[in-house]
């Protein structure tokens, strides 16, 4: 340390040449107490060959000099600027009361004799504790406890005492508002003052709100002390507690009263070399209870459930257009500020053709200072169990405006949900449950008399059981059994006529097929072919007893069949008159009569033997 | 054959004339009490017109209001059942029926019943008795009048009308027959009974037997046997024991 400090001597003597001058100044105490010791300092900006104190009465020099100096060297634009620091101090104790001048000392810096200025120095009785003053209003007595020490040195200045008295350290309980509406919000603020040096919190009892809705608000971690004047005494205010209330009842609302209970440092006594000792000693507190004037709200209308503030409601409905079973998702939102601790559950007016899910709740809220605000969510589930399209209604709210003092209702859209009908099986299974399931809840009442002619019979007995029902029964087989052995010569009748035609069938088609053949000998094709197909459809419905205006081929074809003839020959048949019919009026063909004839011939004897 | 036929139409007729006279001013007061919600009064002159030996499912329907009104819940029961019974579609009775039964203190679960069953029961319960016998004879008279068609008709197609008429009538006659006669007997030989004292149902018939289980009062069950002053009652649950005759009633009563 000396070494460096002669190199910086030798370095800076030649600088000091260009000294525009030597300053040389002491520096003391104001005040001292008797017995007291204090510290002179002699600053100069050169080095002195030696330093002498001047004349001190009053005082005795106990220690000194001490020497201490720094340098600092700058270069500002270029240009280097350097001052040094030469610093000797004397420790002098104050002998006797009274006031004294400390003569200037003398100094030899570069063989001239410098004079320092004098220092008048008042001596009392009494030790002086504390000579400067505040140096700034902001101070932290917990910066132990809770910070990070900023300034250590700042921490002893609250005057240090032997005793605490009661209103030292005080705790009171404040209202944003003493006068509100039932729901309307308020900020209760708790707050700590000391006049002491307060090294903890030992013990806080936060106090009971049982008539609010309470949400607690966020307060510096660390206390934030500011100065406050409370009954004409300065304190060190800090806030340690803040919520947002909301009464809940009308009528006169407590805040109860709290307590606290700190360590407050004091002063135990007086060390001889060291000053001052300190202790902690326990302090306590108590705030006093708060009472609100809660005003009711004016008659509450219906379907009030004690919101307060200035609300919105909106509706979010994903999907319109369900199958049945489907789940509907309807989210209903109430936004916007007051006690939305006391909404409830909106309801929707679900008709029974849905099944309703207990709604799932989120809340956004941001509690504030100017009161709570956010959003509240209802996500309820719906799953139809029936077709249709339905209208659930709007969803409302009523709140109680505190702007303009009255009731207010806000509603969503209406709630309209199309369903379709879904597959049948999954759908009618549940539709059974959820039919009982409603049933069992809305027991409906019995449905009203039967009025007017309640049939009333005598001794009854079933209809079918009696004699009227088997006289009646007897009575229609005798008439019909009568009507048949009546009319029996009618049936007779027709049936003889039917026989009678087929069995001239044959003898008829004979006849035309001589016909026939005279024809196709004479070459005549065109009467040929059409006695051939009179022939073949007259056989067709006398035989098989055909009136003539249902006479179609498929008919015949459906006759054969229930006549037991093959279908090969049923077709033979048919194909015959076809061909028969296209030669008739196409009317060539004539080597054709031949084979036509004999084919005719030869079915209908066939036919003959077949149908019998 | 025609004048058989107007002589019963006659006197079905007269029938009802002799019905109307004062029987017809019983139901109308009965009817304005019940309006005037004096059940006990119309409860009394349904009752008197039961008495005189009339029935019909309407007026036990009626009667079963009545009673339903005044909260005697086990003779509404016993009342809408009697209802039903003669006239199963009495619909307005089964529903009135199953809200009395949810008023009982105690409910009995159904035994489930196969398919079949309950189409055959729902089916046969469409119509009360009565309307079955009268499609019956309706269905007998086209039965033959397919067949006279048949025989009489020389044209083909009225012919096949006439018998396909013939077929279609005959099953229906036959299943319609059926049912008429199902529920005729259900009616006449009916021995479901309502229970009106709550009491301890025996294992035996023996005062002193053993308790197999309690019923309350509204209970419909079923009579299966009867013996030393008991009934066998079977439960719609299948549950079976005894029981004092007193302590039930018959519907058929």
């Amino acid at each position: 340390m000396r070494k460096f400090l002669s190199i910086i001597v030798v370095l800076f003597a030649s600088l000091a040449l260009f000294a525009d001058g030597v300053t040389f100044t002491g520096k003391a105490p104001a005040r001292v107490g008797v017995g007291q010791r204090m510290q002179v300092q002699y600053t100069l900006n050169e080095k002195p060959s030696s330093i002498q104190l001047g004349n001190i009465p009053g005082f005795k020099m106990v220690g000194g000099p001490s020497q201490s100096s720094s340098s600092s060297v700058s270069i500002v634009n270029g240009s280097m600027t350097s001052s040094n620091t030469y610093t000797y101090t004397y420790t002098l104790e104050a002998v006797s009361e009274g006031t004294y001048t400390l003569d200037g000392a003398v100094a030899v810096v570069g063989g001239t004799k410098y004079t320092s200025n004098s220092i008048s120095v008042t001596v009392q009785k009494e030790a002086v504790q504390q000579q400067q003053q505040r140096q700034s209003s902001y101070y932290d007595p917990f910066e132990d406890i809770f910070g990070s020490g900023s300034s250590r040195q700042q921490q002893q200045q609250n005057q240090p005492k032997a005793t605490v008295s009661a209103d030292d350290v005080l705790l009171r309980t404040y209202s944003s508002k003493t006068n509100l509406a039932k729901g309307e919000a308020a900020i209760v603020t708790i707050k700590l003052y000391t006049a002491i040096d307060l090294v903890s919190i030992e013990d806080f009892d936060v106090p009971k709100l049982n008539n609010f809705y309470v949400e607690e608000l966020e307060t510096d971690q660390n206390l934030k002390w500011s100065r406050e004047t409370i009954n004409g005494k300065t304190y060190n205010a800090a806030v340690l507690k803040k919520y947002l209330v909301f009464p809940r009842v009308a009528g006169k609302a407590e805040i109860d009263e709290s307590n606290i209970k700190c360590m407050a440092r004091v002063v135990t006594g007086r060390h001889p070399f060291w000053g001052y000792t300190y202790d902690n000693a326990p302090v306590s507190a108590k705030a006093p209870a708060v009472s609100l004037n809660v005003s009711s709200l004016p008659s509450e209308p219906m379907g009030f459930s004690g919101a307060v503030g200035k609300f919105n409601i909106s509706l979010t409905k994903p999907n319109d257009t369900v199958s049945v079973n489907e789940a509907v998702v309807c989210k209903i939102t109430i936004s916007g500020s007051g006690n939305f601790n006391t909404i409830e559950a909106p309801k929707i007016s679900c008709p029974k053709e849905f099944e309703q899910y207990e709604p799932v709740v989120t809340s956004k809220l941001n509690p504030t200072e100017s009161g709570l605000s956010g959003s509240k969510t209802w996500e309820f589930t719906l799953v139809p169990r029936y077709g249709g399209i339905f209208n659930l209604g709007e969803v409302s709210l009523v709140y109680y405006d505190l702007a303009s003092k009255s009731y207010k209702t806000v509603s969503t859209d209406p709630i309209i949900i199309n369903v379709r009908k879904g597959s049948g099986d999954m759908a009618s299974g549940t539709i059974y449950n959820s039919q009982t399931g409603v049933e069992v809840i809305n027991p409906e009442d019995v449905r009203y008399i039967h009025k007017g002619n309640l049939g009333l019979a005598a001794a009854y007995s079933p209809l079918m059981l009696s004699g009227l029902y088997w006289a009646l029964i007897i009575g229609m087989l005798v008439a019909f059994v009568v009507i048949v052995i009546v009319l029996r010569k009618n049936i007779k009748k027709r049936q003889d006529v039917e026989l009678m035609k087929r069995q001239k069938a044959s003898k008829i088609s004979r006849k035309r097929l001589k016909n026939a053949r005279k024809y196709m000998q004479a070459g005549n094709s065109t009467d040929f072919y059409k006695e051939i197909i009179t022939a073949l459809w007259g056989y067709a419905s006398d035989k098989l007893s055909i009136p003539t205006s249902q006479l179609t081929k498929d008919n015949v074809m459906q006759a054969f069949a229930e006549h037991n003839v093959d279908e090969a020959m049923s077709r033979r048949f048919v194909e015959l008159i076809d061909r028969c019919e296209f030669a008739h009026f196409v009317s060539g063909a004539n080597s054709e009569l031949h084979t036509i004839y004999d084919e005719t011939t030869e079915i209908i004897e066939q036919l003959e033997e077949n149908i019998r | 054959m025609k004048k058989l036929f107007v002589y019963i139409a006659l006197s079905l007729l007269s029938f009802n004339a002799l019905l109307a006279s004062d029987v017809e001013t019983l139901t109308d007061s009965a009817q304005s009490y019940f309006m005037q919600t004096r059940y006990a009064d119309a409860l009394m002159l349904y009752d008197s017109i039961s008495n005189m030996g009339y029935s019909s499912s309407d007026l036990y329907y009626n009667m079963g209001n009545c009673c339903y009104r005044l909260n005697e819940i086990p003779y509404a029961v016993y009342y809408y059942e009697k209802a039903l019974m003669l006239d199963p579609s009495n619909e307005d009775a089964a529903f009135n029926l199953n809200i009395a039964n949810r008023s009982l203190k105690q409910s009995v679960e159904t035994l489930p019943v196969p398919f079949y069953t309950r189409w055959w029961t729902s089916i046969q319960n469409a119509m009360s008795s009565d309307a079955w016998t009268i499609l019956n004879i309706i269905m007998l008279a086209l039965l033959f009048i397919g067949i006279a068609m048949y025989l009489f008709f020389s044209g083909m197609a009225l012919r096949k009308l006439g018998f396909s008429i013939a077929v279609i009538s005959l099953a229906v006659f036959i299943f319609t027959a059926v049912c008429a006669y199902k529920s005729s007997v259900e009616i006449t030989e009916n021995n479901y009974a309502v229970v009106f004292e709550q009491s301890m149902v025996k294992s035996s018939p023996n005062a002193d037997a053993v308790n197999s289980f309690e019923i309350c009062e509204g209970f419909k069950v079923q009579v299966v046997d009867s013996a030393n002053g008991m009934y066998n009652i079977r439960l719609a649950d299948g549950k079976e024991g005894w029981i004092a005759m007193s302590d039930v009633k018959m519907l058929a009563e």
